[in-house]
């Protein structure tokens, strides 16, 4: 596989699998993908891709070998996996469990490993920011050379996202305060959090892991979950954690606060198109 | 997309999101409460566990941790175990708690009267629907909340949605063409034989006390007389400690009737979750032409890899037929010669059909008067078919050319109209003009013979 990265979820440094001292070939396991499902009479009734495991042939030498064994080990004794990155931003969460060395060779070793792929399928975050009506250069409204007490713009702002997958993609949101209860409509779909974003501190929205962290302009990270509005979930037009749908959506904002919008593309194997 | 758990604090503000967990949690008929496990966050007793926008969750009562495995198994009641783990006791000087006025609003007495208003919310805005209930004596809450609301043939919601958990009432839903064969699999269970001999005790000490016995027969009647004896007989015993004999004989009736609407059903449906415990069903096996209508006795719903599946559990029927399958009807316009296996009777002709008495159904008026020498009809409605039995108690001779009407169609259905056709078993030709159903037969209908027809609806 082209570049092929583990990131570790605890901590200590990335190990690239696929570079001058260390080799993973094709790792033909890894790029395929498997559904678990189950068949009705005439139908498809249910169709997931949980966590499995895959086995891949690694070659390294003693350094990078010992640099993966450490990080790998203290993922699973920590319970926090790690990510693989193919291709420098495919991404799928996983652990390295067991290492089946077959040979050693001029300081170099070959050995098996049993990955276990969690996601179910690899993921890419993209990003489109949004500005706010004040911020320089981002309006396309009057705007006078004079300060008057308010310029003359339009109350609600719109745009529009188009994912390059077919599929519903979970939601990732930055807003940047200055912003009181801020909202934002993507595709029908109203994401609001009823807290104050402070100036200088962000709120991230992230529908993959299901948080909602708010970043105060001294780095305090709090859990803001309960301010997040859920109205009666998935589907009801008021979820904080709505997928955005494939195709186009258009977004709608008041301006009043600028913002990242993102989306968690996801493939069943590393595109191809990108090896 | 895969269901997402929520939890919150002990103060039950909302805390977090779990994607990984497995569920099973069941409410309705015997078991409302749950087993949650997931790996992290650690509960540590009093938390809310939910699904949003469902009726899925409860309070996390018991937690069990396997030193073995490391599983975390978080145990509690549902919503609907919180109603059930409270008792309606009846109010000082009165021998029974009653309601009335709008479901909604005697919901919100209720929630009141228990002390559970901090968790849960009865909806503010009307109902339209009316109650007026007598509870019984020390019933539990959730009980007493069905039985209300299915006295004003009205179902109990409940539902978790911007940080509350909502109770409202709705109009019973009667569900047909759905739970059937063809689109969905399920086991259902037909009772051919249940308790047909209540004993019942009431009132009085040892000897001194009250004993009736109450019987049920093959129809399913119930009276005072045996009609079942030896391996047939299948007894009960019934006790009613405080009741007097006309108590004892009320009661006792009721509950041996209860027990000849045997058989249900249970459903397993992915992705299928809005249908209520209290709905009607009408559940159809096409394979052997069973079908049975009863009501949702209970949901069980599971969460695994992902996936939520529910279980319907589909109580005693309460209306039991066959004839939905090819092979049914094939079986259903097979005359039965002289009654069957020896039977003469309306009766025994229905016992050879499998049917109870009372579930045969006057879909449209047979007239007897018309037709010489009939001794009874049998009716059965299924669907659009209607089939009907006409048992002779002597000989029908036809002068030549002559014809018998021998039923009508239902009003609006007529060969002009919405048309409808009909078999018939008997050696002749049958046919419908205007509402009016003839028989022609070439020959003779010899006595103690059953003819059987089925006439079809068109939609």
């Amino acid at each position: 596989m082209n570049q092929l990265e583990y990131l570790p979820g605890i901590a200590g440094q990335s190990v690239q699998l696929d570079g001058p001292s260390a080799f993973v070939g094709i790792a033909e396991e890894m790029r395929s993908r498997e559904w678990d499902y189950d068949l009705g009479y005439r139908d498809l009734v249910t169709a997931t891709r949980p966590a499995r495991t895959v086995d891949v042939t690694f070659h390294a030498d003693y350094d990078t070998a010992d640099t993966l064994r450490r990080v790998a080990d203290a993922d699973v004794m920590a319970r926090t996996p790690g990510t693989f990155v193919a291709q420098k931003e495919w991404k799928q969460r996983g652990y390295i469990l067991a290492s089946d060395v077959d040979d050693i060779h001029y300081g170099r070793l070959s050995t098996g490993l049993k990955i276990a792929l969690l996601d179910g399928a690899w993921w890419r975050l993209v990003k489109r920011s949004f500005m706010s009506s004040g911020s320089s250069g981002s309006d396309t409204y009057l705007d006078y050379p004079h300060d008057y007490p308010y310029d003359y713009q339009e109350t609600s702002y719109t745009g529009g996202v188009t994912p390059s997958v077919l599929t519903p993609s979970d939601v990732y949101l930055v807003v940047y305060g200055p912003a009181v209860n801020p909202y934002v409509i993507v595709g029908g779909n109203r994401y609001q959090v009823n807290v104050t974003v402070p100036a200088g501190g962000y709120l991230i929205v992230d529908g993959r892991d299901k948080t909602i962290n708010l970043t105060l302009a001294d780095g305090t990270v709090q859990n803001v979950f309960s301010s997040g509005v859920r109205g009666g979930g998935a589907g009801g037009g008021s979820y904080i954690f709505e997928r955005i749908p494939a195709g186009t959506s258009e977004v709608t904002y008041d301006g009043s606060f600028g913002f990242d919008l993102g989306w968690y593309e996801e493939e069943g194997e590393p595109p191809w198109s990108l090896s | 997309m895969e269901p997402v758990l929520i939890y919150t604090d002990a103060a039950h503000v909302d805390a977090g999101a779990i994607q990984t967990f497995e569920m099973d949690l069941a409410f309705g008929a015997d078991e409302q409460n749950f087993e949650i496990a997931f790996p992290a966050p650690t509960l540590s007793g009093g938390e809310l566990l939910y699904i949003d926008g469902t009726e899925y969750g409860g309070i996390v009562d018991e937690i069990t941790r396997s030193t073995e495995t490391d599983d975390v198994i978080y145990i509690g009641r549902t919503w609907h175990g919180m109603l059930a783990g409270k008792i309606v006791k009846p109010p000082t000087n009165a021998d029974y708690y009653t309601l009335s006025g709008d479901a909604n609003t005697c919901i919100a007495s209720l929630l009141t009267k228990v002390g559970l208003t901090d968790v849960l919310t009865a909806r503010s805005m009307s109902a339209g629907i009316s109650v007026n209930y007598q509870f019984d004596r020390f019933c539990n809450a959730y009980d007493g909340l069905l039985k209300m609301l299915s006295s004003a043939n009205a179902v109990l919601r409940i539902e978790r949605h911007d940080g509350i958990t909502e109770l409202w009432a709705e109009p019973r839903v009667t569900i047909t063409d759905e739970a059937d064969s063809d689109v969905m699999d399920f086991a259902l269970t037909d009772s051919i034989r249940v308790p047909n001999h209540l004993v019942c005790a009431g009132e009085g000490e040892l000897q001194e006390r009250v004993v009736v016995d109450l019987y049920a027969d093959t129809a399913g009647n119930v009276s005072q007389t045996q009609t079942q004896f030896g391996v047939d007989e299948i007894a009960v015993y019934y006790n009613y400690s405080n009741a007097d004999r006309e108590k004892l004989i009320e009661d006792g009736t009721k509950e041996l009737q209860e027990y000849q609407q045997g058989g249900g059903a249970d459903l397993q449906v992915n992705n299928k979750g809005d249908w209520h415990v209290g709905d009607s069903i009408q559940v159809r096996d096409n394979n052997s032409g069973l079908v049975i209508t009863s009501t949702i006795a209970k949901k069980i719903v599971k969460v695994k890899n992902g996936v939520l599946s529910v279980d319907y559990e589909v109580g005693n029927a309460s209306a039991k037929s066959y004839g939905g399958g090819a092979s049914a009807e094939t079986a259903l316009v097979t005359p039965i010669a002289n009654g069957g296996t020896g039977a003469t009777t309306a009766a025994g002709a229905l016992d050879n059909l499998g049917l109870a008495r009372s579930q045969a159904t006057t879909g449209f008026t047979i007239n007897s008067t018309n037709i010489n020498a009939v001794g009874n009809q049998l009716f059965r409605k299924q669907g659009n078919v209607v089939f009907f039995y006409v048992l002779t108690t002597t000989k029908i001779s036809f002068a030549a050319g002559a014809t018998k009407e021998i039923g009508t169609v239902p009003s609006g259905y007529a060969m002009n109209t919405r048309p409808c056709y009909v078999n018939c078993s008997a050696p002749g030709v049958a046919w419908i003009e205007g509402q009016t159903i003839k028989l022609n037969p070439s020959n003779t209908i010899n006595a103690n013979t059953s003819v059987a027809f089925s006439v079809c609806f068109i939609s």
